[in-house]
């Protein structure tokens, strides 16, 4: 009796503990006034020098103003520059400024702000520097500056939108604090609650000059790098918005979240070593070709990405001027084809190509598959994930699978990305003489109908002569809850801090 | 006792030394590019270089070692190349929400692992295969798959505690034992399992033991056997179990601190290292190395006061 009396005390107490701690539905951060976002990664540094875009855009968008801003049908839009006027055959960009702009150290932004800031962003060794390099940027009046371009830039908007030109305080530049503490003029300003690795907290910037982009009175920016944490916080009601990915997709849709789809990224096998220096095989464009002649687009779209993604063969995206239809069905599987093409190029009993070896197992099996029955075998070669991309730029594969985020850019980011001498992954420096011609033309005419015309070009060579062969376009899966809505950014992977509404349910 | 602590603490300094080296050179050997995976896909070739230059990662290896050592003698652990945070900075806001977590899961693991194998040895018939049972399951359940098992149940399904998430004790005391319920359960269940079954097996021995028998003989009540003197003498077991269960959740808190969102150092440790970011994977290796040591010093100083034989 006694010990039942001690058993009862003890499930008592514990009931009790149980429903104390419980107390009802977990506090939900939905409320109108707040947004919560459940976020993939968290600033390296809070200085406008290493501004970066994709999932670091809100946080800067929080703090910083631009001076012109990039909406969501890719038009550009006035911010701290109320107008800007090419000039001088698009090689020089006027700029006014706004007035009565303070940082929240309490300074005015001016001209010189500007050019200060412009100034450091291209010598600062930060991700997107080079996009500023050669600009020069002269003070015309208090509140007008102009940029000079010594070299032609069809993007300059789009840096100027995205990355380049988040205005600091003329005091902050270059300090370290700048690095954890950002003095800007935006909408929001990061509040002390702020703990880095964990969360930030921006509140509504009482001074804030354009009271219409503040939609919320406090943003909260969650770190959750584990896509099934971030599902399970959407779900509870904890975020309101996140990223997620084709295998938590269902899931989320069938709680009732509204799924948002925005193509970024493609995903395919990059053969960066045109001339044979690492495989001598490849150099050959028969053995490229019969590569692309091999590939089942549908099955490992099936299969590696729950059919989330729209089948593609070209590194160009749709929004980009550049893309053509008719070169999505250029490489229909056939391995009749491949098979001839490999014997033509003096491989009739097929071909043994080192990759290195991709993460997904269930794409490594497919592509084995596929490759092998035109009797090309792949060899994948262990690599450690968080060296992979290192070695591609090292130049020490030919030929790899890769997700490449560029498909819904425009068509000058894309060039200098993939297909100029010079471009980020052209590793090996590959040239061709219909490339050559097409950088020739656009720096003789830079209108945007002549840049996609030679994009267009371009994006056909690197289709047909297979330094690319894209599987599909792989879209970002974005969720929100109920209480807020959201617009897809274009080229970018999550929505601009701007494209946030209450739908004040 | 003095010159035991003493000889422990400078053993303890020496291991600290010799981690600390290899951990340092073995990150030289295996990291990639840090300037790349700062700079992304898009940086030039001479932004690499300029990056590698600002790191001071162009100068020779031992001359980084022996500046890094130098400042951590001198308590500067360096700042984050990532995230510009410094790196005691970073241990401070982490450490309290991985200790906290292990500290709990390792509490509630010795009571629950206490009373079932105590229950087991001392009861035997269903009780003893009904832990015998339970340990296996608790071993075969991987600490993951229980904690979307309760994340599901408890948040999700019946709202009842958050799914994610840390709540500092000082912001909001309800809220940071909500946080801290479900994340404990699902590292409590595997350490349960392993520890009930060591003090089963100690608790058995002890109670086949003579002087035990003696005790019987003499009439002494059956409570007091088992907890005065059975306990004590089965306890260094179940300590020692339990101290290697606290050192392993430190690190291998990483999954439950992922699939909870909770800004500890498990997290910080993985993404640090594949970062190839150097400061921060010294700063935790210290941290790690320190607490190791300590908690291997008090179990022994517990060992010895529970059983006097051990005090050599």
């Amino acid at each position: 009796m006694k010990l039942n009396k001690r058993a009862a005390a003890t499930v008592s107490a514990v009931a009790l503990t149980l429903a104390l701690l419980a107390g009802g539905p977990v506090a939900n951060a939905a409320n109108q006034s707040t947004l919560t976002i459940g976020s993939f990664i968290e600033p390296k540094s809070w200085s406008p020098v290493q501004a970066d875009l994709g999932h670091m855009a809100p946080y800067y968008q929080a703090v910083y103003d631009n001076l012109i801003t990039r909406k969501p049908d890719g038009s550009y839009a006035p911010n701290l520059a109320t107008a800007f006027t090419w000039q001088n055959g698009n090689t020089s960009l006027l700029l006014d400024l706004k007035k009565g702009v303070k940082f929240t150290d309490g300074s005015d932004f001016n001209a010189t702000v500007a050019k200060a800031n412009l100034d450091a962003f291209a010598k600062g060794n930060g991700p997107y520097s080079a996009s500023l390099k050669g600009a020069n940027v002269l003070i015309i009046g208090p509140y007008q500056i102009r940029i000079d371009l010594t070299y032609p830039n069809p993007d300059l908007l789009y840096y100027l939108a995205t990355t380049d030109s988040y205005m600091t305080s003329a005091g902050a530049i270059g300090t370290a604090s700048l690095n954890t503490k950002p003095v800007g003029s935006g909408p929001y300003v990061l509040d002390a609650a702020s703990i880095p690795g964990s969360q930030y907290v921006f509140t509504a910037n009482p001074n804030y000059w354009d009271k219409k982009k503040i939609k919320f009175k406090k943003i909260v920016m969650k770190l959750m790098t584990d896509t099934t944490a971030r599902l399970n916080a959407l779900l509870s009601g904890q975020i309101d918005a996140t990223i997620l990915d084709a295998k938590t997709a269902a899931t989320a849709k069938g709680r009732g979240m509204t799924q948002y789809l925005n193509n970024v990224d493609w995903q395919g096998i990059m053969i960066l070593d045109r001339n044979g220096a690492v495989n001598k095989d490849l150099s050959d464009v028969r053995v490229r070709q019969a590569i692309g002649f091999s590939i089942d687009r549908p099955a490992l779209l099936k299969a590696v990405q729950n059919g989330y993604g729209t089948i593609t063969e070209q590194p160009f995206g749709k929004i980009s001027g550049a893309n053509d239809p008719a070169l999505d069905k250029f490489y229909t599987v056939d391995n009749n084809k491949a098979k001839a093409l490999l014997t033509a190029a003096g491989h009739p009993d097929g071909l043994t190509i080192d990759f290195p070896s991709w993460p997904d197992p269930t794409m490594r099996a497919l592509l084995s598959d596929q490759l092998g029955k035109s009797g090309i075998t792949i060899n994948w070669v262990a690599v450690p994930a968080a060296d992979y991309r290192n070695q591609l730029k090292a130049k020490k594969w030919a030929i790899a699978v890769y997700q490449l985020g560029l498909a819904a850019q425009t068509p000058w980011v894309t060039m200098n990305f993939v297909a100029s001498p010079k471009a980020s992954w052209n590793t090996f420096g590959s040239t061709d003489p219909v490339i050559a011609a097409a950088l020739d033309s656009i720096n003789q005419d830079q209108s945007a109908k002549n840049v996609a015309a030679q994009s267009k070009k371009v994006n056909a060579f690197l289709v047909q002569n297979a330094w690319f062969l894209p599987f599909y376009q792989l879209p970002q899966v974005f969720f929100t809850n109920s209480h807020v809505k959201v617009q897809n950014q274009p080229a970018n992977a999550v929505p601009f801090l701007y494209n946030y509404a209450p739908t004040g349910k | 006792m003095f010159r035991f602590i003493a000889k422990r603490l400078g053993s303890g300094a020496v291991l600290l030394l010799v981690i600390s080296t290899l951990t340092y050179f073995l990150l030289f050997f295996s990291s990639s590019s840090v300037a790349r995976n700062l700079l992304g896909d898009t940086a030039t070739p001479e932004q690499i270089v300029a990056k590698t230059h600002e790191l001071g990662l162009d100068r020779p290896i031992l001359a980084r070692y022996l500046e890094w050592l130098g400042n951590a003698v001198h308590g500067d652990l360096g700042t984050s190349w990532f995230t510009s945070q410094p790196i005691l900075e970073a241990l401070a806001t982490r450490i309290p929400v991985t200790l906290t977590i292990v500290l709990f899961a390792i509490g509630t693991a010795a009571i629950l692992a206490t009373v079932l194998g105590m229950s087991a040895a001392v009861k035997g018939g269903f009780i003893d295969r009904a832990v015998q049972f339970l340990a296996i399951a608790g071993f075969a359940v991987p600490n993951f798959v229980v904690a979307i098992i309760v994340v599901t149940l408890f948040a999700i399904n019946l709202a009842l505690l958050p799914a994610t998430g840390w709540v500092p004790l000082a912001e909001d005391p309800t809220q940071w034992a909500k946080s801290l319920v479900l994340p404990v359960s699902a590292l409590v269940i595997n350490t349960v399992a392993s520890a009930a079954q060591q003090i089963r097996s100690a608790f058995k021995d002890v109670l086949s033991r003579d002087w035990v028998r003696t005790l019987r003989s003499r009439g002494i009540k059956n409570s007091e056997i088992l907890f005065k003197h059975v306990l004590r003498s089965a306890a260094p077991a179940g300590l020692t179990v339990l101290s290697l269960q606290f050192v392993g959740m430190l690190g291998g808190s990483v999954i439950i601190e992922s699939i909870f969102a909770l800004p500890g150092i498990g997290h910080l440790i993985v993404d640090s290292t594949t970062q190839g970011d150097t400061p921060v994977v010294m700063g935790v290796v210290v941290f790690t190395v320190v607490v190791v040591i300590v908690v291997n010093l008090a179990v022994d100083l517990l060992n010895g006061w529970l059983n006097p034989k051990v005090r050599v």
